[in-house]
C-alpha cells in the first residue's frame, strides 16, 4: 500500500508539471524554497549562533525547541484522538486480511516517513544553530519521527480512555480552570506592566510581582526546567550536537534504537481503535475541507452556542444583518483565539519590558534623549499595530473563505454587494482593531509613546486593518483556488502564494502610499504656501491622510463588491 | 391549478445561453412564469436545469440573454430583483454558527420581512422544527437543513421560488408537508419553478411544465398539450412524455 501511495504521488507530481502554469508555480515556489536554503546556507557560513548568554547556547536552543515541538504535539494528538483515516479509505483498509499491529505499523510508517521526507528543511535551520552539520542533519530527522510516534501513541491512549465518562468531565472542568486561569495570569501581567507608568493607580503589589518576575526569569529556574523537562530526548539532542562521525555513532545508534523500538511498542498497543476511527473520519473531514477554505485559522474550528443572544452591533438593516452573521461566527467560533491573542499580546509586551527594563520609560533612563525616546516607543507602537494585523487577520479569517460552501446562497441575497463586501468584513475588522488597541493602550502604559501618537494609531487601525483585509479578500475573489495542508501540490501553492502575496502588497502600499503621499503633499503645502500654528499643520495633515484613505477604502469597497457580483462559482476548485 | 388570468408574469427568460468553456450548458433558453403558477422544469442530468435556476437566481452572472423577475432586469437591478425571489439549492449549506431561527431572523433582516417573530413561529411549527430551533446549522442533517431552507425561503415573502429538488433527503412526513407548503404557497399568487427528478411529484404538483434536453427547451406546456405533442395516449404519465421528450439515455452528457 505503501508502494502504491508513492506511486500515485509520483503521477500526481508529473501531470500538474506538464501544464505551463503548474510549471510556473513550481518554478516560483522551487526559486523561492532554494533561495531561503541559500540564506540559512550563507547565515550558517558566517558562523551560527555563537553567543555566551545561557539563552542562546546551541543545546539550550536545541532543547527548547525540541521540548515545545513534543509538548505541541502530544496536546495536539490528545485533541484529534484515535487514528485519522480519510473517509474513502476507510472501508477499503478495514476490510483487509491484515492484523491489527500490522495495520498500525503500517500508519506508523507511512506518518514517520512523512515527517521525516520534510525534516531535511529544518534540520538545515537547525545546523546554523548548532554549527555542528552532520549529527544535526542526521538527528532531526530522527527526532521529528520520533515526536510524530509519541503524537500516535498519544492519539491512541487518548482515544482508549474516551469513553470513560468521568474522565470527559474532569476534561471539561481543566478546560474551564485553564480559560480563567489565563485570563486571571493576563490581567496580572498587565497590571506588572503598567505598575511603573501608573504607580498610583494600581496596588503596591503590582510593582513587586514585576520585580518578582524579573527576577525569576533572570535566575537559572527556566533554564533548569528546561534541562529536566527535554531529558527524555537527551539521544537526539547529543547526536545533534556530536562534532563529527565518530562522536556522533554512539548517539546515532541510541536514536535509531529508540525510534524502532518505540514504533514496535506503540504497534503493539492493545487499542480498538476502529470505531473512534470511523467516527473520527467525518470530521476530521470536514475539518480538513474548512482548513481548505480559511487555512490554519480560528475560523476553522466548531462552533458553540453559548447563553447569550449574538448582538446586533451593526445594526439591523440588511447590511447589519449581513455583519451580525460574521459577529457570530467570531464569537461562537473564536472566543479562545481572540482570548489568547491578547494573552500572548501581553506576554510579549510583558517580556519586551522584562529584557528593556525601565530603559524605554524616559524617568528612568538618563543615558538617551527624551526625543529619542518618544520617537522609539512610537515607532514600537507602529511596530505593533503593523505586526499585529499580520498575525491576527491571519488568524481571524472570517471572511469569504470560510463562505465558500454558502457563496450560492449569499449571491442570491437582496443586499448590493458592495455592503456584502462590507459587511462580511466589517467584524472581523472590529475586532482585530480592538484587540490591538488594547494592546497599544498597555503599550503606552509601559514605553515613552506619546498619548497623541497611540490615540492616532488607535484612529487609523480599523482603516488600515480594513484596507488589508479587503485586499487580500478582493484577490482572494478575483483568484480563488483552495489549498488543504497536506494535499499534493505544495511546490505550485508555495510559488503562486508568493505571486499573490507580492500583488497583495503591492495593492495595499499604493492604497496607504496614497494616503502618506497625500499627508505629505498637504504638509509641504501649508508650509510654504502659509503660515500655520504646528496643531493646525498637525490637524490639517492627519485630516487629509485620513479622508485619503476613507476614500480609498470605499474605493476599496466598490472594487471589492465589483469582485463579489463577478465571482464566477465554477472557477472555485482546488488546486 | 390552471393558468393565471394576469397576463404580467413574474419571470421572463429571454434567450439564456451559458457556457463552461467549450461545453454548453444552457442555449437560447426562453420561457415566463405568472403568479401563481408552479412551473416543473425536468431534464437529464447535465441538461442545464441547474444552471438556469442559478442564473435566475443571479447566482452566475448572464453570459447571453435577459433575465426579469417582477419587472426587473437581474443584470442591472440584481439585488433589487433578488427582494421578489427565493431560492432553494439542492443540498442547502445552512452557517454553521447560526441556530435554526437565527437563520430565520437573518432571512428577516436581509429582507426586511415585518412581523418575523410571529411568522418564524409558525415556520418552526409547520416545517417541525420547533426541537431544533436552538441547533447550529452544522448540527442538522440533510433533511432538517432542507426543511430550514424552505422555512427561509417561505420567511422572505417572495413572489418567485426556485426549488432545485425540494425533496430530497425528506423523510416522509417531510414530504407531504414540503408537497403541502409549495401547493399553499402558490395558491398564495407565488410562483414557483420545481426543479426535480421526482417525475411523479412533477406531475402531482406542476401546473405547467418545461422540458430542457442539452441546454435547449424541447418542451413547454401541459401535460395535456404534451401528450398531444408527443403523440402520446392520452392518460399516460409524466416519464412517458419525459423518455419521448428526451430521447436520449439520461447522464449520457456532462455540464
Amino acid at each position: 500500500m505503501m508502494v502504491l501511495e508513492l506511486r500515485g504521488y509520483g503521477r500526481g507530481l508529473a501531470r500538474r508539471l506538464k501544464t505551463p502554469k503548474g510549471a510556473l508555480f513550481a518554478f516560483l515556489g522551487g526559486s523561492l524554497l532554494g533561495l531561503w536554503i541559500f540564506i540559512l546556507a550563507s547565515d550558517k557560513a558566517r558562523g551560527g549562533l555563537d553567543s555566551t548568554s545561557s539563552f542562546a547556547k546551541p543545546e539550550f536552543v536545541l532543547r527548547c525547541a525540541g521540548l515545545a515541538m513534543f509538548l505541541l504535539v502530544a496536546i495536539s494528538a490528545i485533541m484529534t484522538r484515535g487514528i485519522n483515516i480519510p473517509p474513502g479509505k476507510l472501508d477499503r483498509v478495514f476490510s483487509l486480511p491484515i492484523s491489527r499491529s500490522d495495520f498500525l505499523r503500517y500508519r506508523l510508517w507511512c506518518v514517520v516517513g512523512r515527517t521525516m521526507a520534510g525534516a531535511p528543511l529544518l534540520a538545515l535551520l537547525a545546523t546554523t544553530k548548532t554549527g555542528h552539520p552532520l549529527g544535526t542533519l542526521l538527528a532531526v530527522p530522527l527526532f521529528l519521527g520520533f515526536v510524530s510516534v509519541v503524537g500516535f501513541f498519544c492519539s491512541l491512549l487518548a482515544a482508549a480512555i474516551e469513553g470513560s465518562r468521568s474522565f470527559a468531565a474532569m476534561m471539561q472542568r481543566l478546560r474551564q480552570l485553564g480559560k480563567y486561569a489565563i485570563v486571571g495570569i493576563a490581567i496580572l501581567l498587565v497590571m506588572a506592566l503598567l505598575s511603573t507608568k501608573l504607580p498610583d493607580l494600581l496596588p503596591q503589589w503590582s510593582a513587586e510581582l514585576q520585580l518578582y518576575l524579573r527576577e525569576m526569569i533572570t535566575a537559572q529556574t527556566l533554564e533548569q526546567l528546561v534541562y529536566a523537562g527535554s531529558r527524555p530526548l537527551e539521544p537526539f539532542v547529543r547526536l545533534a550536537l556530536a562534532p563529527g562521525l565518530a562522536q556522533s555513532g554512539l548517539f546515532l545508534a541510541a536514536s535509531l534504537g529508540t525510534l524502532l523500538l518505540s514504533v514496535e511498542l506503540v504497534s503493539r498497543t492493545p487499542v480498538d481503535f476502529r470505531e473512534l476511527a470511523i467516527e473520527g473520519a467525518s470530521s476530521a473531514a470536514k475539518r480538513i475541507r474548512s482548513v481548505g477554505r480559511v487555512g490554519r485559522a480560528a475560523s476553522a474550528g466548531k462552533a458553540r452556542v453559548g447563553l447569550w443572544a449574538v448582538p446586533h452591533l451593526f445594526g439591523r438593516g440588511p447590511m447589519g444583518a449581513v455583519a451580525w452573521r460574521k459577529v457570530a461566527a467570531i464569537w461562537r467560533k473564536s472566543r479562545g483565539f481572540l482570548g489568547i491573542s491578547l494573552f500572548l499580546g501581553c506576554f510579549l509586551l510583558f517580556a519586551i519590558r522584562m529584557l528593556f527594563g525601565d530603559a524605554l520609560l524616559v524617568s528612568d533612563n538618563f543615558e538617551a534623549s527624551a526625543e529619542e525616546l518618544i520617537l522609539s516607543g512610537n515607532l514600537g507602537g507602529c511596530v505593533l499595530s503593523l505586526l499585529g494585523t499580520l498575525y491576527l487577520t491571519n488568524g481571524l479569517r472570517f471572511d469569504f473563505r470560510e463562505d465558500l460552501e454558502q457563496l450560492d446562497i449569499l449571491r442570491a441575497w437582496p443586499v448590493a454587494a458592495w455592503r456584502i463586501f462590507v459587511g462580511s468584513l466589517l467584524p472581523q475588522v472590529a475586532a482585530i482593531s480592538g484587540i490591538l488597541s488594547v494592546l497599544l493602550l498597555i503599550w503606552f502604559g509601559i514605553s515613552a509613546a506619546t498619548g497623541s501618537a497611540i490615540c492616532g494609531l488607535i484612529f487609523a487601525l480599523p482603516q488600515v486593518v480594513f484596507a488589508w483585509v479587503a485586499v487580500d479578500n478582493i484577490a482572494f475573489l478575483f483568484w480563488p483556488v483552495r489549498f488543504i495542508p497536506g494535499q499534493s501540490g505544495q511546490l505550485q501553492h508555495i510559488g503562486r502564494g508568493l505571486l499573490l502575496s507580492l500583488a497583495r502588497i503591492t495593492f495595499f502600499l499604493l492604497t496607504f502610499g496614497a494616503s502618506l503621499a497625500s499627508a505629505g503633499g498637504t504638509w509641504w503645502a501649508l508650509v510654504h504656501f502659509g503660515d500655520p500654528s504646528d496643531a493646525a499643520l498637525i490637524g490639517w495633515v492627519v485630516l487629509v491622510g485620513y479622508c485619503v484613505l476613507l476614500a480609498a477604502n470605499a474605493g476599496l469597497a466598490l472594487l471589492g463588491g465589483f469582485a463579489f457580483s463577478s465571482f464566477d462559482p465554477v472557477r472555485d476548485r482546488a488546486l | 391549478m390552471t393558468e393565471s388570468s394576469s397576463p404580467k408574469p413574474v419571470l421572463t427568460v429571454e434567450g439564456l445561453r451559458r457556457t463552461y468553456g467549450e461545453s454548453v450548458a444552457v442555449d437560447g433558453l426562453s420561457f415566463r412564469v405568472n403568479p401563481g403558477e408552479i412551473l416543473g422544469l425536468v431534464g437529464p442530468n447535465g441538461a442545464g436545469k441547474t444552471t438556469t435556476l442559478r442564473s435566475i437566481a443571479g447566482i452566475l452572472p448572464i453570459q447571453e440573454g435577459r433575465i426579469t423577475v417582477a419587472g426587473l432586469d437581474i443584470d442591472i437591478e440584481g439585488h433589487r430583483a433578488r427582494q421578489h425571489l427565493a431560492w432553494v439549492p439542492d443540498d442547502p449549506q445552512p452557517f454553521d454558527s447560526l441556530t435554526v431561527e437565527e437563520h430565520l431572523e437573518l432571512v428577516a433582516g436581509l429582507y426586511g420581512t415585518t412581523d418575523w417573530k410571529r411568522r418564524r413561529e409558525d415556520l418552526l411549527e409547520s416545517f417541525s422544527l420547533k426541537d431544533k430551533r436552538r441547533a447550529l446549522g452544522g448540527e442538522l442533517s440533510r433533511g432538517m437543513r432542507q426543511k430550514l431552507a424552505l422555512a427561509s425561503a417561505w420567511l422572505s415573502e417572495p413572489k418567485l421560488v426556485l426549488l432545485d429538488e425540494p425533496l430530497s433527503g425528506l423523510d416522509p412526513r417531510g414530504i407531504r408537508t414540503a408537497r403541502q407548503a409549495i401547493q399553499d404557497i402558490a395558491a398564495s399568487g407565488v410562483a414557483v419553478i420545481l426543479s426535480s427528478h421526482l417525475l411523479e411529484l412533477v406531475e402531482q404538483l406542476a401546473s405547467r411544465l418545461l422540458i430542457i434536453d442539452y441546454g435547449k427547451k424541447t418542451f413547454e406546456g401541459t401535460l395535456e398539450e404534451a401528450h398531444t405533442g408527443f403523440e402520446i395516449p392520452m392518460g399516460s404519465s409524466l416519464e412517458d412524455v419525459f423518455f419521448a421528450a428526451t430521447r436520449h439515455e439520461a447522464g449520457d452528457k456532462p455540464g
